[in-house]
């Protein structure tokens, strides 16, 4: 999963350097940093020892 | 009688060195941030590291904040000219990429605040590196903010990159290096997590060279 957002990032920064359309740049970029907050999620599997929900 | 199309110039007035500065300070702020991965690359190979999910997260955010300031480049490059849209819609993705960084660095170093805990990796100047990323993109947060808040004198729309000259070179140079280190981190994340979706809690090595049985 690591290497595909990876992947991904460096195909929404070559659409970026292409001239692309606004909409397909920042639809990538936003679906990227929602692949990046999902894989967080999943790393997250405790809670801290500090009486904390996170 | 003066029509409106005579009172607007057609081609926008070529800014004063201050309204550059947003153009200049994008390309810092790109290369800034994959700057920072690089030390991550660097420490990774320095002391033989091998980076947690937690910092790969973290390496991703970071890129997202560079990829921010980096629409605001590839606009200039294109166009020559940067709107204040396009302002507001780079900084916004680098802020809230940011955000999202700050709290993977908040998280892990609150994994490792307790008396007596020994932390994950080696420190650099004193300070593991999520602590460092953590005070990063804090600074990121309040940077942005007094960007888009001098706005006015900093933020010209007319940044004729381009053509040949320094503008164009700082923007190319900005955008090569960060597509350079996703890259190579694509490599090296690829290397560590092998045929697996997910990279392990602690890893220990590279496991696609295990994988491919070029270890033994």
């Amino acid at each position: 999963m690591d290497t595909l957002i990876f992947g991904g990032l460096l195909a929404t920064l070559i659409a970026m350097y292409r001239e692309t359309s606004r909409m397909v740049v920042l639809g990538a970029w936003w679906v990227m940093l929602i692949a990046v907050f999902l894989l967080m999620a999943h790393h997250i599997t405790s809670s801290l020892a500090l009486t904390l929900s996170y | 009688m003066a029509t409106i199309e005579s009172l607007i110039p057609e081609t926008a007035p070529d800014a004063a060195p201050p309204g550059k500065v947003q153009y200049w300070f994008a390309c810092l702020f790109a290369i800034g941030w994959t700057g920072v991965v690089c030390v991550g690359l660097f420490q990774q190979f320095r002391v033989w590291e091998h980076p947690c999910p937690l910092c790969v997260v973290q390496r991703m955010f970071m890129l997202l904040a560079a990829m921010g300031a980096a629409y605001i480049v590839r606009t200039a490059l294109l166009r020559g000219s940067v709107t204040g849209r396009h302002y507001m819609t780079g900084w916004g993705l680098a802020l809230v990429a940011v955000a999202g960084g700050s709290f993977a660095s908040w998280r892990q170093t609150t994994l490792h605040i307790l008396p007596g805990a020994k932390g994950y990796g080696s420190e650099v100047f004193g300070l593991h590196l999520y602590v460092w990323a953590l005070i990063l993109f804090q600074a990121s947060v309040l940077v942005i903010g007094i960007v888009l808040a001098t706005a006015h004198t900093t933020a010209d729309r007319s940044v004729p990159a381009t053509g040949p000259g320094l503008l164009r070179t700082a923007g190319l140079f900005a955008l090569w290096f960060l597509g350079a280190v996703i890259a190579v981190n694509m490599v090296l994340v690829f290397l560590e997590e092998g045929y697996h979706w997910f990279l392990p809690d602690h890893p220990n090595r590279y496991r696609f060279f295990d994988e491919v049985g070029m270890l033994g």
